[in-house]
């Protein structure tokens, strides 16, 4: 039932229900502001890093061009890239190091602008200017891999010559992998002297693959083209012998894998030929494999036949 | 560093320089190490030696001649690295800057008339008599809110306006932040998975002040802005609706100088709020020193008069 107002001694406030003990609403805390001015990025840690780094790169180059080291011509600065690999943390170390999951796209723009200090780093170390090149280098080392050190130390074995002057190779393609041995032909004149005649007999090159010769283990021409063109390529046909194990894969494969394992042994035995084979992509070890076969089509890209209904 | 009266230095292209002067500089730098060919080195110092030579041209020739000189002229950097402040602002540095130049006459909105002086060539022209007034508006409420310590957000999504945004908020300090990058959805009305529980709970996630340099690619963000009561200046072209923002700067949001400009006069009017808050701050502390001081006394007069008593 409505109260009277105008008989009550009540006030409006208090007829509409306030009463005096009610407490003030109270004002929200004050909370601290952020630290990070890039808070609202929501990925603070990572943008913090990219900008310091930026703004690190701009400092160095303006000393270096104060000091006339930049601009530098890119012949120059071929010569003075840094001869060590970068050793960089991977991305679920860096993203640790950070304190941040890092994107692939975030983490490769944070190894470029590194990189480019690496480069500036150089340039410092060729105008004498060390103490820079060490203020640079604790920058950099925060970015590095712990264990770089013993990584670098790790070098690939390279191929040697036994003391018979042979090499040993292992060249690889599709399922197929080939152990090659290749051993340089003794001189024609050597062998001639040895016989009756003293004629003069060409070089020739002996292919002897599972114990057979070249010929008869690969029918298809094609093949035995594969495997003499590291020879031919660089002009040493008759100079070596080949000597290969060969298990796995098919016919194509196991060409393509004796070539190989020759051309890692022939640029042993025959450095200048190095560029010759790389050009002819022979001492590129083919990674095309058999694609798989996936569900819902006949092969690996075979679809079956559209039906309209 | 002293100068010599010496014969004026006659410049020639640096492959057939020749050193016709005594180096003005007081010291000499070490020659940098080329780990190159000697081929190199020596053209390597050549250039260097040219382009010691064109410095110390320059400084010779500079106290000679015209006073203006590059110290006292405008230069393209000044936009970003040194703003001015929006008392100092003119009408010729906007249109030195770009700020009357609009969108095409069909992508007018109609409650942007308003703000356009006319056509010309098929773009609208931006009234900058009614640019300037709406900039010091904008200025004086970050002044304000700079002074009652709150928080001003500086959001630029494109590449070209990440320095300008960056350097506003390092000016504000504390109170400054940035985006540079995209706006996450839910920034402001959903905190609490943007920014993780105890983030959101402990620190102060909504910034009192939003200013946005290109409100077009920054819609959603504006609503949000309009859900979570947070105040909003832009700088609104004419293919913009100007009320889509609370405190609205009619003048060109392609021009990176422009936003350079008008961001760099809004933080320099936040340094000065929150300089009018450290002054408040240390005034009202001096009060409460004072109050403290007279009560202590206060104290001590009464227990001497009871003493006495």
């Amino acid at each position: 039932m409505p109260i009277s107002l105008a008989s009550s001694s009540l006030t409006l406030r208090e007829g509409l229900g306030f009463t005096s003990n009610m407490a003030a609403p109270r004002p929200p805390p004050i909370l601290p502001k952020p630290e990070s001015p890039s808070f609202f990025t929501a990925q603070a840690n990572f943008y913090d890093t990219l900008t310091g780094l930026e703004s690190t790169k701009r400092q160095i180059r303006q000393i270096l061009t104060r000091q006339y080291l930049l601009p530098i011509s890119t012949k120059r600065r071929a010569i003075l890239k840094p001869k060590d690999r970068a050793m960089w943390q991977p991305v679920d170390q860096l993203s640790g190091t950070l304190n941040h999951t890092l994107r692939t796209s975030h983490y490769r723009q944070l190894i470029g602008v590194l990189n480019e200090i690496r480069v500036f780093r150089s340039i410092a170390m060729a105008g004498r200017l060390e103490t820079l090149a060490e203020e640079i280098d604790t920058v950099l080392s925060q970015f590095e891999r712990p264990d770089k050190e013993r990584l670098l130390a790790n070098k690939a074995k390279a191929i040697q010559m036994d003391e018979y002057g042979r090499t040993y190779a292992v060249g690889r393609r599709k399922e197929s992998h080939a152990r090659v041995w290749v051993i340089p032909t003794k001189m024609p004149q050597e062998e001639a002297r040895k016989r009756a005649f003293p004629t003069f007999i060409p070089p020739v090159t002996e292919v002897l693959i599972n114990n057979t010769p070249l010929s008869r283990y690969f029918d298809n021409p094609a093949d035995r083209e594969k495997v003499m063109l590291p020879f031919k390529v660089t002009g040493t046909v008759g100079k070596y012998n080949v000597f290969a194990i060969v298990r796995g894969g098919g016919t194509t494969g196991q060409a393509g894998a004796i070539a190989l394992g020759i051309s890692k042994g022939l640029k042993v035995h025959f450095p200048n030929g190095k560029p010759l084979l790389r050009q002819v992509d022979l001492l590129r070890r083919d990674p095309r494999m058999v694609e798989r076969k996936k569900t819902g089509l006949a092969k690996a890209r075979k679809r079956y036949t559209w039906v309209k209904r | 560093m002293g100068y010599r009266a010496l014969p004026i230095p006659i410049a020639r292209p640096f492959s057939t320089y020749r050193p016709l002067l005594v180096r003005i500089r007081p010291a000499e730098p070490v020659e940098p190490e080329w780990p190159a060919s000697p081929g190199i080195e020596k053209k390597q110092r050549e250039i260097l030696e040219y382009r010691r030579h064109q410095r110390d041209l320059i400084s010779f020739f500079s106290r000679l001649g015209s006073t203006q000189t590059r110290e006292n002229s405008w230069r393209p950097h000044h936009s970003l690295h040194r703003p001015r402040s929006p008392k100092e602002l003119t009408l010729s540095a906007l249109i030195a800057a770009g700020a009357h130049m609009g969108h095409a006459r069909s992508s007018t909105r109609p409650p942007f008339l308003p703000y356009i002086y006319g056509y010309r060539s098929g773009i609208a022209i931006i009234d900058l008599d009614q640019t300037l007034p709406h900039l010091r508006r904008a200025a004086n409420v970050t002044r304000a809110i700079a002074a009652a310590d709150g928080t001003v957000l500086f959001v630029g999504t494109t590449e070209a306006l990440g320095p300008a945004v960056r350097k506003a908020a390092e000016r504000m300090g504390e109170n400054g932040f940035h985006l540079d990058s995209r706006w996450i959805p839910g920034l402001l009305t959903n905190p609490f998975e943007v920014f993780g529980e105890e983030t959101s709970r402990t620190t102060n996630v909504k910034p009192d002040l939003i200013v946005f340099l290109n409100p077009l690619q920054n819609l959603k963000a504006l609503r949000e802005c309009a859900i979570a009561r947070v105040p909003t200046i832009a700088i609104t072209d004419s293919n913009t609706d100007p009320r889509i923002v609370l405190y609205p700067i009619p003048a060109n949001d392609e021009s990176v100088r422009t936003a350079e400009l008008i961001v760099g006069a809004l933080s320099i009017a936040g340094r000065e709020g929150l300089q009018v808050r450290d002054e408040r701050r240390s005034a009202q502390a001096k009060m409460n020193q004072q109050a403290e001081q007279g009560r202590e006394q206060e104290m001590a007069e009464r227990e001497g008069q009871n003493i006495g008593q």
